[in-house]
């Protein structure tokens, strides 16, 4: 015999099933065992039956009209609901545009920040050097009175190595058939005669050794040992030459090499006066010349840059415009 | 001519095959709007609004049972009906006392020419039925209302609660339980004739 409070809900579920035969096989077996042992589940048997019976008794009501439809309200549920989803969908495709063309905004100047950012270093390590160079080849000046020796390095792909001109450092033009072609030409810049004071340098076809030559008579290092010697210099300085006039000469006639261009090697691209080596006011310059040559050459790309702004902005206002439209007729709808 | 038939055509765009479905199940949709919103009203305008709904969303019928595509419709159309209801509290037409309490059952809303005494209690019975049915949560209203007022089978209601059968079970029994119960509690108003539980009082 089954109190009251062992009647489970699982019971009161079966119970309720049993009212509508709702049952399994299984379900009714353990239905009729559970309610020979619990009389309270036999009376809220009764009890759900005469629910289920009044419950079922109530009288339907009358329709107070058709709910058909007429022409006229058929096309207008029809435009109505034509609308919102336009709207709707119209809203979201500005939305993805407004998306994707600021989202390739932020992935560009990213991408070009980082990009950029090793340029900038990596010219000021050259002013930087070069100055440093300069520095302390005045000091070597000073020290041993010696002329000034500059030395060119030109690197490019297999295949393209060039050196200096002839009879400006020396050079040796090699042809690769792969690997890196690498010259190196010493000179003395101020040397009159270049070519008798230059060595050169080429790699093998293979690109696996690496010869110095000289150019009278050049012995071959071999084993690819790298080896740079500076060539004699040949013009003395008078000795009644200071060395702060000497160094004004140098300064005036030395080079410094800005860049280097694949397919002008061996010449010099750019070159300065050290007197006029840019300090951080004029390297802002430089770069506002360089963007300003850049839209010189290129001018389309500027008026792209202006265009697209506008457009950007013109897609946003519209996917808020059409949000908006979509927003007021869905509440409308709902009323 | 055959339901599917009409689903067909109705699809395509005409409105007579549509017509002719709403008008094989506006009867149910009706009442069954009724028993949910207790309120002829109310229950009118969800219906409309589920029939236009439906014409709408024809397109997106992809087959199955139509009645229960239907009544799923005209649920969700009461539930958003109700929702507003809720945000937008009505003041009731019911007459109040000196105090401001309202007056149950007003001698000028009774039926001038009570045909019988049994239908009196039968709307006392009724109206009592339906104060409970309001009381319950929207989720049992549904299930109870279907299947033991419209008479639906257990899959037709777990199709349009978009449920398994096995929560309708379950909702289903816990739902007449707080029938019983609240029925129970408002017994005492009815004649013990109308009394679900007279056996039980009487002991």
């Amino acid at each position: 015999m089954l109190r009251p409070e062992q009647v489970t809900l699982r019971d009161l579920e079966l119970l309720s099933c049993s009212l509508d035969n709702a049952l399994s096989l299984e379900e009714q077996v353990e239905f009729k065992k559970r309610l020979a042992q619990s009389p309270h589940l036999r009376q809220k048997l009764e009890e759900q039956k005469q629910l289920k019976r009044a419950l079922s008794a109530l009288p339907a009501r009358r329709l107070p009209r058709n709910f058909t439809l007429t022409r006229a309200e058929a096309q207008k549920a029809k435009k109505r609901g034509f609308l919102q989803p336009l709207f709707g969908w119209a809203s979201a495709v500005m939305a993805l545009a407004v998306m994707v063309v600021f989202g390739r905004e932020v992935l560009f100047n990213n991408f070009a920040a980082q990009k950029a950012a090793p340029q900038a270093e990596q010219a000021s390590y050259s002013l930087d050097s070069v100055v440093m160079e300069e520095a302390s080849m005045m000091e070597e000046d000073e020290l041993a009175g010696e002329n000034d020796t500059v030395y060119l390095i030109n690197w490019a792909g297999g295949g393209m190595g060039g050196g200096a001109l002839d009879g400006m450092g020396g050079a040796t033009y090699q042809q690769g058939s792969s690997g890196v072609s690498l010259n190196i030409s010493v000179a003395d810049i101020k040397n009159a005669e270049l070519s008798d004071t230059a060595a050169g340098m080429t790699t093998t076809a293979e690109g696996s050794a690496i010869d110095v030559q000289e150019p009278v008579n050049p012995p071959n290092t071999g084993g690819g040992a790298l080896t740079i010697e500076p060539a004699e210099t040949t013009a003395q300085m008078p000795e009644d030459v200071q060395p702060e006039e000497a160094r004004a000469d140098a300064n005036r006639e030395a080079p410094a090499i800005f860049g280097i261009d694949p397919a002008n090697l061996g010449q010099v691209i750019a070159e300065a006066p050290f007197e006029e080596l840019p300090s951080e006011a004029s390297e802002t310059s430089i770069e506002e010349e360089v963007q300003s040559q850049e839209e010189a050459a290129y001018p389309e790309n500027a008026l792209r840059e202006g265009s697209f702004g506008w457009v950007k902005w013109a897609l946003l206002a519209a996917a808020l415009l059409l949000g908006l439209v979509w927003l007021i007729l869905k509440i409308k709808s709902r009323n | 001519m055959e339901e599917s038939l009409l689903i067909e055509k109705a699809v395509r765009g005409d409105l007579d095959a549509f017509n002719q479905l709403v008008l094989t199940y506006q009867n149910m949709a009706f009442n069954l709007a009724y028993r949910i919103m207790s309120d002829d009203a109310a229950a009118a305008d969800a219906t409309q609004d589920a029939v236009i709904s439906m014409y709408r969303k024809l397109d997106s019928y992809r087959g199955g049972s139509f009645k229960a595509w239907f009544m799923r419709i005209v649920t969700n159309a009461c539930y958003d009906e109700l929702r507003k209801r809720k945000r937008r509290p009505t003041i009731a037409l019911e007459p109040e006392t000196d105090d401001g309490d309202i007056i149950e059952s007003p001698d000028w809303l009774a039926d001038p020419s009570p045909s019988h005494e049994e239908e009196i209690m039968n709307a006392q019975l009724e109206k009592a039925i339906q104060n409970c049915l309001d009381k319950l949560d929207e989720k049992f209203r549904t299930v109870i209302v279907m299947v033991d007022i419209s008479g639906q089978d257990y899959e037709t209601v777990a199709d349009v609660i978009q449920s398994p059968v096995g929560t309708v079970k379950s909702r289903l029994s816990r739902a007449r339980i707080k029938m019983q119960e609240c029925l129970r509690r408002s017994g005492e108003l009815l004649p013990a004739k109308y009394r679900l539980n007279a056996e039980d009082d009487d002991a």
